[in-house]
């Protein structure tokens, strides 16, 4: 890791082309245009008319400045912040974590699968790491053929290669999810147990790894950041997922240097990578 | 006669709840002996690892014969009596011995300490890890004895409570 949050950020902002933000700006500016005339059109002239033409001409407006917004985002901020961050770290926004992965981890069924905006690279210890922004729904159809969509997962999903073969299955999850044919392994911190559910296959090797020092900071990134996330190990694989929703996708009326939402993808970033990090370190200390 | 009927039920329902509770008391006290047994196999092991050190030790120095011969009866003891607290005082007296070796360069430097270190090390990282799990075992076991109605039957049953590992203790 090179630099810290506001350091990132600082020069994110510095080399940022100003032309090309203001021409952003000046494409908000343009839909506000659009709005005003459509409303006094729609004073001044017929209105069944108006009214089928405003929603077309404001959607495809905003879409269209979302779209560029998104795309400028992607390319001059996410991607510059995370080979900042770290600069073996590669980003490509076109691909992501293969589903035949994610299929691995959590027992839920799931038939429609997306992922993109792709990092990988290396960690200490020799750890291949990669991580995605992913959406898993499970689709189905009523007796009038109409699609009924269930959002299983989206957010992002991180799959980290372990140093060891160390353990079977360990799941850390919220306090509502029960896993199938895992014994729960209580954990000697309550506020841990507040906040987590632990399964896993051997209760010896689940204390070993989570110390008290991951058991904290597992606490403190939930409690600071408020997002939800769940961890699975299997094998030498760490799998985490992180319930964000589509964070890498602009909302309406949101800057491209908004800085909170910016550290919030470097918070999830920083902290896949430092626990990833210590978990390795412990994984081989720990005897098999 | 009806009042007997209502009695009988009130005593067989009784019956079951004591059952169940029981049943649950036993499940709990079980859990606390299988760690308490895996804290003993990682002792064990640890152990097993004394005679080397032992002998490796003395290869080096010449002032260090009360804490190895302290280590050696501890040992005996521990095998032949199995007793968790005996066990406690030989792992101190372990690590105690690791920190007296720090003023043996020598020792500290040779292959065969530095193989036995990590070895001890390992161990000692599955005996915390088994003695977090000991205790969590032990305050279930002990909060279930003492909260109401299971209170009364642990008394009745001559359920106990169980003792932690003292926070103090060295190396805990």
């Amino acid at each position: 890791m090179d630099n810290n949050f506001e350091e990132i950020y600082q020069k994110i902002i510095s080399e940022l082309n100003k032309e090309d933000v203001e021409k952003l700006k000046t494409k908000k500016i343009e839909s506000k245009y659009i709005l005003i005339i459509a409303i006094i059109s729609l004073v001044t002239c017929t209105f069944p008319l108006f009214i089928i033409l405003l929603p077309i001409l404001l959607i495809s407006s905003v879409s269209k400045q979302t779209s560029n917004n998104n795309i400028f985002f992607k390319q001059n901020i996410i991607k510059k912040m995370i080979q900042y961050y770290n600069s073996s770290f590669i980003y490509n926004s076109a691909i992501g974590i293969h589903t035949g992965e994610y299929s691995k981890t959590w027992q839920e069924k799931y038939n429609r699968y997306h992922a993109e905006d792709d990092i990988n690279g290396i960690l200490k210890n020799n750890c291949r790491f990669e991580m995605s922004d992913v959406s898993a729904q499970y689709v189905t159809y009523d007796s009038e053929d109409r699609e009924q969509v269930k959002t299983v997962f989206s957010g992002i999903f991180a799959r980290i290669e372990l140093p060891k073969n160390f353990i079977d299955e360990l799941y850390i999850c919220g306090k509502s999810k029960d896993i199938e044919n895992l014994e729960r392994v209580k954990m000697d911190s309550s506020e841990f147990e507040k906040n987590f559910r632990v399964y896993a296959s051997n209760k010896i090797i689940t204390f070993q790894l989570l110390t008290m020092d991951i058991m904290q900071s597992l606490i403190e990134y939930k409690q600071n950041n408020n997002i939800e996330f769940e961890i699975c190990i299997k094998g030498n694989l760490l799998y985490i997922r992180y319930w964000t929703g589509d964070i890498f996708e602009l909302g309406m009326g949101k800057e491209i240097t908004d800085h909170d939402i910016i550290q919030k993808y470097y918070n999830i970033l920083d902290f896949t990578v430092k626990l990833s990090e210590r978990l390795s370190d412990i994984i081989l200390e720990i005897q098999l | 006669m009806e009042a007997i009927i209502f009695i009988g039920i009130i005593l067989f329902i009784i019956l079951i709840i004591v059952l169940i509770q029981y049943n649950k008391l036993i499940k709990l006290r079980n859990k606390v002996k299988q760690a308490e047994s895996a804290i003993d196999v990682y002792l064990t092991q640890r152990f097993d690892l004394i005679p080397n050190l032992v002998r490796v030790v003395k290869e080096y120095t010449n002032h260090e014969e009360t804490i190895l011969t302290k280590i050696t009866e501890l040992r005996e003891k521990y095998l032949k009596e199995k007793n968790m607290k005996d066990g406690q005082k030989l792992n101190n007296e372990c690590n105690q011995l690791l920190v007296v070796i720090e003023n043996y360069p020598d020792l500290k430097a040779s292959e065969q300490y530095l193989n036995l270190q990590k070895s001890l090390t390992k161990m000692e990282n599955q005996l915390q890890a088994a003695r977090r799990v000991y205790n969590v075992e032990v305050t279930e076991y002990n909060t279930a004895i003492n909260v109401f109605p299971r209170n009364i039957i642990g008394k009745l049953l001559g359920f106990r409570e169980a003792d932690l590992f003292e926070a103090n203790l060295p190396n805990n």
